[in-house]
């Protein structure tokens, strides 16, 4: 692993990958293996993430870092365009594509599916962000098996992981044998397999496709939570049904499920200027359909309960993302579960509002019949 | 201005820059603005297109194009209602303003060819749908009736005004205005602009409704079409929503599954009807 | 059918009505005419009479605080001016003024509030026609309250 980190740095690119700091596993630049979190695992539930220690030498051990890819291909905030006031007009600039070279180290598969969600939203060819179509093409992608699925994970339910398939240039699942680290590599582009004959490998044995094959099945069994693949139920579309009511006397319309999803990707723009007014730089900033001023317009907004926002992100999320991008916007990688400070669940949200239904159908029929 | 290219090459958030050509105070609040085109421009609005404007170190706004000039030039009325159109509506002639487009769905016009037209427009609803008018106009043998019924809350409040008198003299297409009131030196109509649906002599089974105005006056009037007779999926709607960017990327203009930047500001009815009738509180 | 039954038939909300409440109406209804500016109703005068407009246009209206009316709104040919005379305590509730030079059939209200009392299938139908004018003039006044233009467009 450490060789392939220094590999990669030797084409010059900046290495990010998973890192312990500040109490949790985020992502960040990573010169080697000893910054990677080895020995630690994440203990993550409703409004919760702690950090634990394994005792074993596994590196991988954890499953949905604090922090996603995101902000690495859409930073949180970025400059659109500068502009300056000069004696023969405004004149306009766009800042230069950034051209750092990049790899992303250790990527689960939950937020490999996100990038190719987002990857829908900011490729579209009518209007393709450059910075963002840059980055993409050229991010090396180290892909992570998970092996230690989290109490909030429902990538299974999702149909994106636990083991990559698509979308990496290498793919690392970590083996515990006889209590030792080895590495099984599979290369998922020409650029990667270009990589691995740098590095000192060996062909992998069958004990141990079998052994990174049961990893995978104890993985698909272990997930912490499910979320029914046939919602949404036609009453999660009702604005009446009382779940709504319910979920907004918990929901703090912090935002923070939005920062810490891998797909959110509301952004609004900010217009700076200089104190003398010559010169002005227009950004593009994370946003989240939880704030107030989200559907502001001539001075009011149109969702201003805390209800319809939940319901405006949930429906978004599950149901008509589906109809806007082909796929659901929902990875399973349980972030927003964990981040949330009140731990709303979206799958128990879902659950609740299936089950409601059913029984208000019942109590509703029978009364019909007997006043005919 | 004909010499002069379309602008290519540059990001999608980037502007044009355009010249305020001449401005016309409609009311107290609201001008409207005919831009040109320097060394680039941007590409033929469709009507029922926008494009956002922006202000220098203020912001941008989507402004419906309310006249399609053949030689580049863009008319935009615009009401002062936050702080990024006050600051356009402050622009002088010879002032610089960024243009970026044209977004978004159009009025399907060519579809009503043979048949008749129904414009129903409230209050700034009128610019959205002007564009319609013209196209009619400019092909006027190919289209059989055609109808323009305007709402204003008073008389003080109608935009357009020439224009109006205008359309009313030519005989080519019946005007009727209403207000909601109005003093004793109005001679015209008093009541809400659902009356002239309610009135209007059309053959609906061959109308196609174009409606735009403030959000619960579209909806009662294409529940008020719908009563004549016209059928659903020939009443359009125009609809406003926060934006940001127009090319689906902010999220701010979704309603449901549409993204008002790109499924509208132009639709159908029945894609709307349910929608709409959610009290987002 | 009398000429000024038939005239009555003439508008399509009224035709609904068929010939015999139309009959009924048109035996204790003439012909009238108003100048331009002429006051046909004034507000809290006993409602003994209707009128079908013919043609000219009305204007319904409230006195202003500012001097001088609102006017409300106005009536277009087909349309009925009245509805006070429905109900007690048959006192006319807004003032209506001819803006044009006018035409219209004025029909005595208490004589076919007295038809409608001796002959209930004559009373409903009558009554369940005007009730739908009501309804949507309610409607109407309703979405106007909104004010619609105010803060939006």
């Amino acid at each position: 692993m450490d060789s392939m980190i220094r590999r990669l740095r030797a084409q010059g690119r900046m290495v990010i990958g998973p890192t312990v700091r500040d109490g949790v596993i985020t992502h960040d630049q990573i010169v080697g293996v000893s910054d990677l979190p080895q020995g630690w695992t994440e203990e993550q539930e409703g409004g919760s993430y702690r950090l634990q220690q394994t005792g074993t030498d596994e590196l991988f051990a954890f499953s949905a870092p604090s922090q996603s890819w995101k902000q690495f291909v859409f930073p949180p905030r970025s400059v659109i365009i500068r502009g300056r006031r000069e004696a023969s007009g405004i004149q306009i600039e766009e800042p230069p594509v950034d051209t750092q070279s990049v790899a992303f180290f250790g990527v689960r598969s939950c937020d490999l599916a996100a990038l190719d969600i987002l990857d829908r939203v900011f490729l579209d060819p009518e209007a393709t962000d450059q910075h963002f179509a840059r980055r993409r093409a050229d991010v090396f992608v180290v892909a992570a098996a998970c092996a230690s699925p989290g109490n909030t994970c429902f990538c299974v339910s999702m149909d994106t992981g636990p083991s990559p398939t698509s979308g990496f240039d290498l793919s690392v699942s970590e083996l515990m044998i006889d209590g030792t680290c080895s590495y099984l590599v599979t290369p998922g582009s020409e650029r990667g397999a270009a990589l691995l004959e740098l590095i000192d490998t060996r062909p992998a044995t069958d004990r141990e496709l079998g052994i990174a094959q049961a990893q995978h099945d104890t993985a698909v069994d272990s997930m912490g939570r499910s979320l029914d693949a046939s919602h949404p139920p036609l009453a999660s579309l009702d604005p009446d049904h009382p779940q709504w009511a319910d979920v907004a006397q918990r929901c703090l319309a912090c935002g923070n499920c939005t920062m810490v999803c891998p797909t959110c990707f509301c952004s609004k723009t900010e217009d700076r200027t200089s104190l003398d007014g010559l010169e002005t730089e227009r950004s593009r900033v994370w946003d989240s359909c939880f704030t107030l001023d989200f559907t502001a317009m001539h001075g009011t907004s149109t969702r201003t309960s805390t209800a319809s926002r939940y319901r405006q992100w949930l429906l978004h999320k599950l149901v008509t993302w589906e109809e806007q991008f082909g796929s659901s916007g929902c990875v399973g990688c349980g972030r927003c579960i964990a981040w949330c400070p009140v731990g709303i669940d979206l799958t128990a949200e879902i659950a609740a509002l299936a089950q409601t239904q059913s029984h208000t159908q019942t109590e509703t029929r029978p009364q019909k019949e007997q006043k005919a | 201005m004909s010499g002069l290219a379309v602008a290519s090459e540059r990001g999608p958030m980037t502007p044009v820059m355009y010249r305020v050509r001449d401005r016309f105070d409609e009311l107290a609040d609201t001008v409207t603005f005919t831009l040109e085109p320097e060394a680039e421009m941007v590409g033929a609005a469709a009507p029922g297109q926008f494009m956002m404007l922006w202000a220098f170190g203020v912001g941008e706004v989507p402004i419906s194009v309310a006249s399609i000039g053949g030689d580049g030039t863009l008319v935009h009325t615009i009401r002062a209602v936050g702080a990024v159109t006050e600051a356009l509506c402050a622009l002088r002639p010879g002032d610089q303003i960024g243009v970026r487009g044209p977004y978004g769905s159009s009025w399907p016009v060519s579809a009503a060819l043979g048949e008749n037209v129904l414009v129903v427009a409230g209050g700034l609803g009128l610019a959205p749908v002007f564009p319609i008018i013209e196209q009619v106009l400019a092909d006027r043998e190919n289209f059989d009736q055609c109808t323009v019924l305007v709402g204003a809350r008073n008389p003080d409040l109608l935009i357009y005004r020439a224009r109006l008198d205008e359309l009313a003299a030519d005989n080519r297409i019946k005007v009727e205005v209403i207000v909601d009131a109005a003093g004793p030196s109005w001679t015209g109509q008093v009541g809400l602009i659902t009356k002239l649906i309610a009135n209007a002599q059309i053959a609906a089974e061959r109308t196609h409704a174009f409606l735009c105005g403030p959000e619960p006056m579209m909806r009662f009037g294409a529940m008020g079409i719908e009563d004549l007779g016209v059928a659903r999926d020939r009443i359009w709607l125009s609809l406003e929503r926060n934006m940001h960017c127009a090319i689906m990327q902010c999220g701010h203009c979704q309603l449901g599954p549409l993204f008002i930047c790109r499924d509208g500001p132009v639709v159908c009815w029945p894609a709307v009807d349910d929608l709409l009738k959610i009290p987002e509180r | 059918m009398s000429t000024i039954g038939g005239l009555l038939a003439d508008y399509p909300p009224l035709s609904e009505l068929g010939g015999d409440v139309l009959e009924a109406m048109a035996e204790h209804a003439q012909l009238v005419t108003f100048e331009s500016g002429e006051r046909v109703l004034r507000t809290g005068e006993p409602a003994d009479t209707f009128y079908v407009m013919r043609h000219g246009r009305v204007a319904i209206e409230v006195p202003s605080n500012k001097g001088g009316s609102i006017v409300i709104e106005t009536l277009e040919p087909g349309e009925v001016l009245g509805i006070s005379w429905m109900l007690p305590p048959y006192r006319v509730t807004f003032d209506a003024r001819c803006i044009d030079a006018c035409g219209a059939i004025a029909i005595d209200a208490a004589a076919v509030r007295d038809a409608c009392n001796a002959d209930p299938v004559l009373g409903y139908a009558l009554y369940r026609h005007l009730g739908g004018v009501v309804r949507d003039r309610l409607q109407a006044t309703r979405v106007q309250l909104l004010d619609l233009y105010a803060s939006h467009v």
